[in-house]
């Protein structure tokens, strides 16, 4: 019965260091069965948002995941706000959200008050207090009227808000978001971005959308899990969409 | 999601979820050795008054012990053939009688409310360093996954008919409903450790 | 499938609980045999929840099915639900589904190194037919106040249809095993 055990080691209240950079990787080494995924990544983010490109499989997604402490690097350090990644991985979801590809996989809660509250009692609140604040949020948001609504008689679009939305409840201070739209229609990844971009919270976007990532700070492409290139958005957009075309 | 919760406001609605099942407990005890028919027969009379007491809709909501006849005509032949009719039709009004009791918590609690009072219950538990919490979390989630499930059931069914599947072998659509629970559990795992995980951050 | 965390598990359980459900709810899933007795997808679920999960993370799943059935929701096969279905004839069945999935699980978890078709046949057959009659059996008589020998002899109705869920969780399990072992929890 040890899941229902209180875990006491996951309670630290951990602050992030202020001034440290977003995220400070350096030599990150990742491997899946042997295989290596990301081969010695050093990089430095603090821009507001930050877009990754790459081909399937280049390792953008084990990147995300290294961030929020779903895995672990298997050698090299990885500072996430001033924290040591390895050490308090159960931690680095209090700092960094995340929004997956598909909200199905990401919603846990038959109702969508449910989903927003849940959040926030994973901070602490009392189910009563979180589900009061829930509400607050919805009206806010001038969607009142989906508190007793069933998550799953939501639309694509709604779902995936609904996500946005429960993870922003719980304040990270970036947010990963892999390949978030792909289940969007074309009007409604506008919508998505537009909400995103009102928000205060650093950003790392990871997508093949690359006109998404226009306005972006900063944009690094990663190729077979290392750094291809990395800088501004017109020049890593231009130099990505060459390679796709002609090849390296 | 259909529930047998009845919404309603009824005076057994407004009584407190961890009371009725305290209540529907002390009264299966004291239910359980009765043996008098008569005596038997007047509870159920007395529930029924119960039922009828929820309104007009309320006699109607007897009607789930209905599909249950050929158990109680099998019951009844039993006790026939051994020679006891009149235990037989006890045994049928004792089992008609607790259903219909238990019917009454059912439609008149919501299941949250049910659970907490249930959670409370366990509230000894946490004493001992275990939490009711991944308890809570279990229902939601698979609530939650219900419905997403039928659907991928529904969309295997689909493909299995297009690619021209026998009905005869209908049954081998168990298999890629397994593996994709097993595949959506990796997905929901990851998703909950994403937001904190079982324990949270307190 | 490696890195086995407490979030796995928990998600792990409640998804085979909700396909249990589901398998329960979906309209026309039931397959026909021969002599007319319809056997529903529902009862292989809990037979498949000990072979697939293994023994402890089946018996919890069939024991968080049961509790979201006693809540109020109609998802025994046939919309039947609430607490009132422990008050029934079959609560021994009911009761018995955790032992059941667990003896299956177990079986499996020791028959390891033998083939799966064989493995899984036995497993479910000693737990979705043996464990879950003599709990289903002991709860018939004690509720309609019958004999043991009685109640028994209504099990004679249902055992064609339930040796041929034996026969199709080997099936299932085998297939699985083939297209992908790592979903055999019970041999990981």
């Amino acid at each position: 019965m040890r899941w229902f055990r209180q875990e006491k080691s996951r309670r630290s209240a951990l602050s992030a260091v202020s001034g440290a950079p977003a995220i400070d990787m350096r030599n990150v080494v990742y491997k899946r069965a042997g295989k290596v995924i990301l081969d010695g990544l050093s990089l430095q983010l603090d821009e507001r948002r930050v877009g990754i490109i790459g081909d399937n499989g280049s390792g953008k997604s084990t990147f995300a995941r290294l961030l929020n402490g779903l895995l672990s690097p298997d050698s090299g350090t990885l500072k996430v706000f001033g924290i040591d990644a390895t050490q308090h991985t159960a931690s680095l979801p209090q700092f960094v959200g995340f929004l997956f590809q598909n909200p199905d996989h990401q919603i846990l809660f038959p109702t969508v008050l449910e989903e927003l509250a849940f959040g926030l009692t994973q901070l602490g609140l009392k189910q009563g207090d979180a589900e009061r604040l829930a509400r607050e949020y919805l009206r806010a948001q001038c969607r009142i009227e989906w508190a007793d609504r069933p998550s799953q008689s939501l639309s694509e679009g709604e779902k995936q808000r609904l996500c946005l939305w429960s993870v922003l409840l719980m304040k990270p201070r970036l947010l990963v978001l892999d390949e978030s739209f792909a289940s969007l229609d074309l009007r409604s990844r506008y919508d998505f971005m537009a909400e995103l971009n009102r928000q205060q919270q650093q950003l790392l976007m990871i997508t093949h959308e690359l006109d998404l990532l226009e306005n972006f700070e900063r944009i690094v492409w990663l190729h077979k899990g290392s750094v291809k290139a990395d800088g501004d958005a017109k020049t890593v957009i231009s130099a990505y969409k060459q390679y796709a075309r002609n090849g390296l | 999601m259909i529930s047998l919760y009845r919404p309603a406001s009824s005076w057994l609605h407004n009584h407190r979820a961890g009371h009725k099942l305290l209540a529907l407990c002390f009264v299966s005890i004291f239910i359980f050795p009765l043996t008098s028919l008569a005596l038997l027969l007047s509870l159920l009379m007395l529930c029924a008054s119960m039922y009828l007491s929820l309104g007009k809709d309320g006699l109607a909501e007897m009607r789930v012990v209905v599909p249950l006849w050929p158990w109680f005509l099998m019951m009844l032949a039993f006790h026939w053939y051994s020679g006891e009719p009149v235990a037989g039709l006890v045994a049928v009004v004792k089992m008609v009688l607790m259903i219909l009791l238990a019917n009454l918590l059912t439609l008149s609690t919501r299941q949250s409310d049910l659970l907490s009072a249930l959670q409370q219950g366990l509230t000894p538990i946490t004493w001992l360093g275990f939490s009711t919490r991944p308890l809570a979390l279990s229902v939601s989630l698979m609530i939650r996954y219900i419905p997403v499930l039928v659907l991928l059931l529904g969309q295997h069914r689909q493909a299995w008919r297009a690619r021209g599947g026998a009905e005869r072998r209908k049954w081998l659509l168990v298999v890629p409903a397994l593996i994709g629970a097993l595949r959506l559990a990796d997905h929901v795992g990851e998703s909950l450790t994403a937001r904190g995980g079982v324990s949270g951050f307190r | 499938m490696s890195n086995p965390s407490t979030e796995r598990t928990i998600a792990q359980i409640a998804l085979y609980a909700a396909l249990i459900a589901a398998l329960g709810l979906l309209p026309k899933f039931a397959i026909p045999i021969a002599g007319g007795i319809p056997i529903t997808a529902q009862s292989l679920g809990v037979m498949l929840a000990g072979v697939m999960l293994g023994p402890v993370r089946g018996a919890i799943a069939l024991l968080l099915f049961l509790l979201v059935v006693a809540l109020g929701l109609p998802l025994l096969a046939g919309g039947r639900g609430g607490i009132g279905v422990f008050m029934g004839p079959s609560v021994g069945f009911l009761v018995g589904f955790p032992f059941a999935a667990f003896t299956c699980g177990l079986i499996m978890k020791l028959l390891k190194n033998s083939p799966v078709l064989p493995a899984a046949w036995f497993s479910a057959a000693v737990g979705g037919i043996a464990i879950l009659y003599v709990f289903g059996i002991a709860g018939m008589a004690w509720k309609m106040d019958t004999t043991v020998m009685q109640a028994a002899s209504v099990m004679v109705v249902f055992l064609p249809g339930d040796m041929l869920k034996v026969l199709l969780a080997g099936l299932i399990a085998q297939t699985v095993w083939r297209g992908m072992p790592q979903a055999l929890i019970s041999r990981a």
